[in-house]
């Protein structure tokens, strides 16, 4: 009996323990609502062109990816990448240059995007704003993704 | 008279050759189409179905290779033959409607149309040449329809990591969506099964939409959008997919921007044609959304692509010549395809519904993942056709369920992407705005006078007023254009057609209305008769600029804008209001007009937005009472709404915007199921800020 008692404590503890680790899996693209917001607790925020964005804690160590939370409540991902467009040949130097410096630089000729990615999501803010300075006309920004399209 | 034009200018001559001539010489000396070089001439001599079958089978056992597309033998001689050659053929309505099978059946099909390709076809435009990439959820390569026209070094599997995109995993229940989608625009006209719109085309697949791809990474959005050596190759993109559900900053977050007018660099700085659904707004069965037939709360514009000038928004028609009873409807929908109701009923689909269900009848058939196990169709599916148990002439007709039928917005899109590439295999020179002018000017009005019929199944003309301060229906009093003015306590939920200053006949159900494959060829001759039609130059795109702030306090910072522009006060809830006007100076013409909201403590989903030009034309770009509702949506930041009703239309002049909000605190007229943050009003320190562009042409 006392074993299985335990044995029923044990289940209901590991089911628990699924259930709340289910409640903090954050999926992009997910509206997250008032009170799932301040469960999360005090969140550091960076402002960017007139958007408050707010940093997720990682969800698992060793982590790579950044969860954000806009100023919508609505969730992001980003892997500490800035994109940048519309600039001029010189761009990825112009990166490589620009403090803080990238963990990597990749450049899609055909479509003349660039992405930058640095070594956390702090230094992609920094580097971002960084780059606006040095690159006044070029177009440049966060790669965050807001969710995935769905078939439709 | 189109059919003799377009014949006409085939045999005209060009840099003193008849073009046929031309082409035949050019496909015999073996300056055909290679996917790396300019695209094929318009009438490329192909190599025959068993070969194109032969070479592609090759290459799809050898994925490494690159070999170029031209094959080892062209029979020369120009394919004339429609689609009668494919054995499933009677039940492509969009493609022929006249001879349907569907034709027997009056209750869910008739006085609906086709998408003129027939003439197209004889002509032996067939897309070759021409390279089409299907964005979707990965691509049964080895169904016997779709492995001739398969182009490997078109084509990525993010799961597998080569360039043989299946789906990676057969059991989801999206796995068939890209296999369906592809066969639409590309199916081989090889005697098997359907027949593509463009059958000839090349045809590239990704797996970047399939439900199992976990691990996606951003650089892979860079990949899919023309970023990579295989979707750089692509002439068009077909984009069966959406998120029209989210809330968005546009432009603010630029990514979608950067990306969009990438696609503008390729095919050597004419741009990629880029085709997208406009979503399922009206789906009445999907509970995400409002529960009632007439009343699309789901805005196409949402999805922030669809403000972009180059992305080319398709919705829906049905067999019977309506709008698809689910398909999205909004002021950002460029022209409308085919695709059909549910297909619930009958042997093949053209069963009616019955009298709980909404509209049903045929949808648009296609292909599917080989074998009855898995796929749209499978043992277990609707009608006996997509159980693969059907027979004709003592003959089962799709014994190892290698076809299917779709529909969806996801249907419409791809039928536009094959009429694209039938444009495109007839003058490769085409840029993107030439495309989706010709779109456009081939498109033909539909369903006139729709908005004071019942039209969408168990509801309501949507020219119905709608009262704002109690958010229920008038009855039978029905509105127009004229019935939104400052002060109005109601407002009709659609306008119908309108036709503009310009001469544009516009509708948010239909766009500019159903392309015409024939006509649109002929046009697409035409401009290469005269390279000088062809616009080669960008749409301008200026700046948002500020043009009105309500708010309950005045704030700093608004030295933009004069007195006029500024509210101050509790937000005028249940009724219209005149945000002001703005003046527009620049002696333009409009491509399209953009609004950019932001605000906080104000209810969004309570919020209708219309503009009226200086012409006089009203457009209204967000319905009240929208999916925003549900969500309780009280802070936004730079969220975008467009127009194309004044597209064409002088820009010079005063615009009005004007705000038709509803009761925030009152439940909408229709069953909205799990209502969240209800009521949804707010007044303290609410804070509302409108700006407005013209993107000229």
């Amino acid at each position: 009996m006392k074993n299985s008692i335990r044995h029923f404590l044990h289940l209901l503890g590991m089911l628990l323990a699924l259930t709340s680790s289910a409640c903090l899996a954050l999926s992009p693209g997910e509206m997250l609502s008032q009170e799932e917001v301040s469960r999360l607790g005090q969140l550091p925020s960076y402002d960017i062109d007139a958007n408050r964005i707010r940093v997720i804690p990682p969800q698992h160590s060793g982590s790579e990816d950044t969860l954000l939370l806009n100023e919508q409540d609505v969730v992001g991902i980003s892997q500490n990448e800035v994109v940048v467009s519309e600039a001029p040949d010189n761009v990825q130097a112009v990166i490589q240059q620009t403090l803080p410096q990238p963990v990597s630089i990749t450049h899609f000729a055909p479509t003349g995007i660039t992405l930058a990615k640095y070594a956390d999501f702090a230094q992609s803010v920094q580097a971002m704003r960084a780059l606006k300075a040095a690159l006044p006309d070029a177009r440049i920004g966060l790669a965050v993704q807001f969710g995935r399209p769905v078939p439709q | 008279m189109w059919l003799s034009g377009a014949l006409v200018r085939i045999k005209t001559t060009r840099f003193g050759l008849p073009v046929v001539t031309a082409t035949l010489l050019a496909a015999c000396d073996g300056s055909g189409s290679g996917l790396d070089k300019p695209m094929a001439h318009p009438l490329a001599c192909g190599p025959s179905a068993n070969v194109r079958e032969m070479n592609a089978s090759t290459r799809v056992m050898s994925a490494s290779i690159h070999d170029d597309m031209d094959m080892d033998v062209y029979p020369c001689e120009v394919d004339t033959s429609t689609g009668e050659t494919e054995p499933l053929y009677m039940f492509q309505w969009a493609l022929n409607y006249k001879d349907s099978y569907f034709n027997d059946f009056p209750e869910t099909f008739g006085g609906g149309m086709d998408l003129n390709v027939e003439p197209v076809h004889r002509q032996g435009f067939k897309g070759q040449g021409v390279n089409v990439l299907v964005v979707d959820t990965g691509l049964d390569v080895f169904n016997e329809d779709l492995l001739p026209n398969f182009a490997s070094e078109l084509s990525w599997s993010f799961s597998r990591r080569d360039n043989l995109p299946f789906p990676p995993d057969r059991s989801k229940s999206d796995a068939s969506h890209g296999t369906a989608v592809a066969g639409i625009i590309a199916a081989a006209q090889n005697g098997k099964g359907v027949m593509g719109i463009a059958p000839r085309a090349n045809l590239g697949a990704v797996d970047w939409l399939a439900e199992s791809l976990v691990s996606l990474r951003n650089q892979h959005v860079y990949q899919v959008y023309g970023g990579a050596p295989w979707s750089s190759k692509a002439h068009i993109f077909n984009a069966s997919y959406g998120r029209t559900m989210a809330l968005a900053s546009y432009e603010i977050d630029p990514v979608v921007v950067i990306i969009t007018r990438g696609l503008k660099k390729l095919r050597d700085g004419m741009g990629a044609i880029f085709i997208k659904g406009a979503g399922n707004g009206f789906d009445k069965r999907n509970l995400e959304l409002c529960e009632v037939g007439g009343y699309s709360c789901i805005n196409p514009a949402n999805d922030t692509y669809a403000l972009e000038p180059n992305v080319v928004i398709v919705t829906g028609l049905n067999a019977k010549g309506s709008a698809s009873s689910y398909a999205g409807a909004g002021s950002v929908v460029w022209v409308t395809g085919m695709a059909g109701e549910y297909g619930q009923r009958g042997q093949y689909g053209e069963g009616a519904s019955w009298w709980w269900e909404p509209n049903d009848g045929p949808t648009i058939f296609s292909t599917d993942i080989t074998a009855c196990r898995y796929g749209y169709s499978h043992s277990g599916a609707d009608t006996s056709f997509l159980r693969g148990q059907t027979q004709r002439d003592g003959k089962p007709d799709n014994p190892d369920c290698d076809y299917t039928y779709i529909n969806g917005t996801s249907a419409a899109a791809p039928t536009i992407s094959g009429v694209a590439a039938l444009m495109l295999s007839a003058n490769p020179d085409l840029t993107w705005r030439d495309v989706r002018d010709i779109l456009r000017l081939s498109a033909r009005k539909v369903d006139e006078g729709y908005e004071r019929l019942v039209r969408r199944a168990d509801s309501f003309p949507s020219a119905t007023m709608m009262d704002l301060r109690t958010n229920q229906l008038l009855g039978d009093v029905m509105g127009g254009a004229s019935a939104i003015f400052d002060g109005a306590t109601s407002f009709p939920l659609e306008l119908g057609w309108q036709k503009n200053a310009a001469g544009n006949d516009y509708s948010n159900w239909y766009g500019f209305g159903v392309p015409d494959a024939e006509k649109a060829v002929a046009l697409a001759l035409a401009y290469r008769e005269n390279p000088a039609l062809s616009r080669t130059e960008d749409v301008q795109i200026p700046d948002f600029r500020p043009v009105a702030y309500w708010g309950a306090f005045k704030r700093d910072g608004l030295n933009a804008l004069d007195e006029t522009q500024i509210r101050i006060g509790p937000f005028p809830y249940q009724q219209v209001t005149s945000a002001g006007k703005f003046k527009w100076d620049a002696a333009q013409m409009v491509d399209q007009l953009q609004v950019r909201l932001s605000g906080d403590n104000v209810c969004l989903g309570s919020l209708g937005i219309a503009v009226r030009s200086p012409s006089g034309t009203t457009s209204l770009l967000k319905l009240p009472n929208d999916h925003f509702r549900r969500y309780g949506i009280k802070s936004f930041m730079g969220y975008g709404l467009g127009s194309y009703a004044f597209y064409g239309e002088p820009a010079q002049g005063d615009w009005e915007i004007l705000v038709v909000a509803a009761n925030p605190d009152s439940i909408p007229f229709y069953f909205y199921p799990f209502l969240r943050g209800w009521p949804c009003s707010s007044n303290d320190n609410f804070r509302m800020e409108f700006e407005a562009r013209i993107i000229a042409q």
